[in-house]
């Protein structure tokens, strides 16, 4: 199983969101809870922790805006 | 502060503890990693740093214990037994959530487990706490109710309404202040001088503890001696639970309002790590064992995300269900064709005569005396007073103080306690004196009321009334007890509205409403209230949502209620000497609304004129204009006239009063031009 990684929504009023910058290198493995990408919103940014544990699989491009909930990145399952 | 335990805690209690602790820190975090990855995408408020706080509270509690929690949620909900399945599940909005997806975390209830009520609006739960725990002290069952709430909302009116009431009826409901040092985006220092919200119980003369909220065993205890005084039947205690926010306010939400080393240390000393270094280092249990624990919380946890992932959507039919007992209820939903207004038969000749007031008194005593359940509650609603205009005089000589409470003069604490009691199961009848009052208690009436049933999913239901004078042109009464406000309530789904105008109907349709499974608005028109009619004897009910035709015409139909009905069945008279015969229909509700009724008689007469007490401009004939223009637009040879009240507060002077309301003269005026 993989867990599907889409711009979440921070705050009640968000639309979009930049990723501003993968923490995690593309095809790294990661653990739950592991900042993987930095995402700013209007004035403020946040550290976007991962919700599985998995090889990281980017997808969105860094510097980018996405809407809530496109995908920008994939995690691909491995034992908790 | 936190005293030592009196009890020492013992291995299975402190078991019990972590179990809990690690069960709600195990959900808290799958939420937010289903919002982390985008897959949720709702507003959430974490619960960590206040694991403890129910954790310590719940092996205290039976299901039949009552819980009123707020949005920030989900370590009461765990720690009050409802199943994870289903909380998760109505996390993702599934029709096998707690309330099939139509309450979301804000604003769940599984009464299953007891609990009753989850608020998004702050300071809101308490006044209904002491509702659920009247039902308990009424019925001498010996449970109580348990309402959390934060540091924040002991700034709000609601926190001091339902403490006075609290302290004066002795019930049994515990106040835990979880004071997480911050309100949504503000420190405790910058909107309070208070540095102990626990001292502020000695203004109501109840117990006021202060507990470190971090160690659930010191909440244990606290909230042992508050339960057990409560359960003894020696009222309520305020419990403040000392603990530490440790994020932002909601998911995602910056802590730039927060102070970073305070934060930092509060991390460090989460409770979950306080109480695994305590059962470790006093050996009370190993490494593995907490490992197992943990491992069984996050398995659990993980069915449970796996479970709400996979079942189905809410369908499209869920939309209007769980607004009232019945669709049928629901005016959009209304297809039934014109029909002919039912109405009810006048009674017979020789019925015994007596006023509106006296009719509703009536139908009090008729409720007390036939349905235990049914229990009275206002300001000055006893005896001697027997109410501002003695509507319910004698009653609480014949039935006790125990089921017609007089109150304090706190609407908000009334309409809280009749939503918490109606929903345990009572059938509350609450007075809110005059109606422009209901200003002040509204939220309870519109955010609570009328949503619990829908936000539950139907697991709740909320069958209480409450009683409104509206005291308009009865002479000098102005702009703040003088309006009349149906149009307010009939904007929020959820609510019916009743407003009678004859003592026969008021009688009827009164009982009616206390039999209810929905809550009702029963408006009393004060230039009624003096006014007689005959009202035959005993029970008897008048169906909501059936209008009557109180004067039957083919020119024009005048759709009415409420005092200016009457003004309007004298116009038909005059009108009639001209040669205008007026039907004149009494609708005695809005809500339900017998639409059949009205497209009926305007289909007939193809004219029609909506004349209410209530401003005209947005009021209720708005409404039914439309209703009307979009169902017999072919048909009718004129628009739909209105006569309403003026666009201005109500005025003193009764020069400008009788310009303001609606008039006998001003009906005739509209039904003339109208049927020109
Ligand atoms: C009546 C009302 N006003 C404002 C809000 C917006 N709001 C949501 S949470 C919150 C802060 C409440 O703080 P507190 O009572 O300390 O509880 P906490 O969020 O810390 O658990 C506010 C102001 C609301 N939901 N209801």
């Amino acid at each position: 199983m993989s867990t599907t990684l889409k711009i979440p929504k921070v705050a009640v009023s968000m639309q979009e969101g930049v990723l501003a910058a993968w923490l995690a290198a593309d095809g790294t493995m990661v653990r739950e809870g592991e900042p993987i990408y930095t995402l700013e919103i209007e004035k403020s940014t946040m550290d976007v922790e991962s919700p599985a544990a998995g090889t990281l699989r980017h997808i969105g491009q860094a510097g980018n805006t996405y809407k809530v909930g496109e995908v920008i990145g994939q995690i691909d399952d491995a034992a908790r | 502060m936190a005293a030592a335990p009196m009890i020492k805690p013992d291995r299975e209690l402190l078991m019990r503890f972590y179990t809990t602790m690690a069960r709600i820190h195990e959900s808290d975090k799958a939420i937010q990693r289903g919002l982390s990855a985008g897959e949720l995408q709702f507003q959430y408020y974490p619960a960590g740093g206040q694991e403890a706080i129910p954790a310590g509270i719940a092996p205290l509690l039976t299901p039949d214990d009552h819980a009123v929690i707020t949005y920030r949620c989900i370590h009461d909900i765990v720690a009050k037994g409802t199943p994870l399945r289903e909380i998760m599940a109505e996390m993702y909005g599934k029709a096998a959530g707690t309330s099939k997806g139509k309450g979301g975390p804000m604003q769940l209830s599984d009464p299953h487990s007891g609990l009753m009520v989850t608020t998004g609006i702050v300071g809101a739960g308490l006044p209904i706490a002491n509702g659920l725990a009247l039902a308990s002290q009424l019925r001498g069952t010996g449970h109580v109710t348990v309402v959390s709430f934060g540091d924040g909302a002991t700034s709000t009116g609601a926190f001091h309404e339902a403490l006075t009431l609290a302290s004066i009826w002795k019930l049994p409901v515990i106040f835990v202040c979880q004071n997480n040092q911050y309100a949504e985006y503000t420190a405790l220092a910058e909107y309070t001088l208070s540095d102990n919200f626990a001292k502020k119980a000695a203004a109501y003369e109840m117990p006021g503890v202060r507990v470190d909220g971090n160690d659930p065993a010191a909440v244990h205890d606290a909230a042992k001696v508050a339960i057990d005084r409560a359960r003894r039947g020696d009222g309520p205690t305020l419990i403040e639970a000392v603990c530490h926010r440790l994020q932002g306010h909601a998911f995602g939400s910056d802590e730039a309002h927060m102070d970073k080393s305070a934060l930092a240390a509060a991390r460090k000393s989460a409770p979950l790590i306080l109480l695994r270094a305590r059962l470790l280092a006093g050996k009370i249990c190993t490494e593995a064992e907490l490992a197992a624990v943990d491992a069984s919380a996050r398995a659990e946890v993980d069915d449970a995300i796996e479970y709400a992932r996979a079942t189905p959507l809410p369908t499209a039919d869920e939309l209007h269900d769980d607004v009232f007992a019945s669709t049928a209820h629901i005016p959009e939903l209304d297809t039934r064709a014109p029909a002919k207004a039912v109405g009810t038969p006048a009674p017979a000749a020789g019925t015994r005569q007596m006023t509106f007031g006296a009719a509703i008194n009536e139908a009090l005593d008729i409720a007390l005396g036939r349905d235990e359940r049914v229990v009275l509650m206002g300001e000055d609603i006893a005896d001697p007073a027997g109410g501002v205009v003695k509507t319910t005089y004698g009653l609480s000589t014949k039935y006790g103080r125990e089921r017609v409470r007089p109150t304090p003069i706190a609407e908000t604490a009334i309409v809280g306690a009749a939503v918490g009691a109606a929903l345990a199961g009572m059938r509350p009848v609450a007075e809110i004196m005059i109606n422009d009052f209901l200003a002040v208690c509204m939220d309870q009436v519109t955010n609570h009321a009328a949503k619990l049933r829908y936000m539950s999913g139907g697991r709740t239901n909320v069958p209480l009334t409450i009683r409104t004078v509206t005291a308009g042109f009865v002479g000098s009464f102005g702009a703040q007890h003088s309006q009349s406000l149906e149009a307010w309530l009939a904007h929020t789904p959820g609510l019916k509205i009743v407003y009678p105008t004859t003592p026969h109907e008021a009688k009827g349709l009164l009982l009616s409403c206390i039999d209810d499974d929905d809550p009702c608005i029963f408006f009393e028109p004060m230039r009624c209230n003096f006014s007689s009619g005959p009202v035959p004897e005993g029970h008897y009910t008048i169906p909501l949502g059936v209008a009557d035709t109180k004067r039957a015409g083919k020119d024009l139909t005048i759709i009415s209620y409420g005092w200016p009905l009457v003004e309007s069945l004298s116009a038909a008279e005059k009108l009639a000497k001209d040669g205008i015969d007026a039907e004149v229909l009494d609708l005695r509700s809005i809500v339900p609304l017998d639409r059949p009724a009205i497209l009926e008689s305007v289909g007939r007469t193809k004219r029609a004129l909506v004349v209410h007490a209530a401003v005209e401009f947005a009021g209720f004939g708005a409404e039914l204009a439309t209703l009307i223009h979009q169902n017999l637009h072919g048909a009718l040879k004129a628009p739909v006239g209105r006569v309403g009240a003026r666009y201005t507060p109500v005025p003193f002077s009764q020069a400008l009063e009788g310009l303001h309301f609606p008039t006998e003269a001003r009906i005739l005026e509209a039904a003339r031009a109208l049927v020109r």
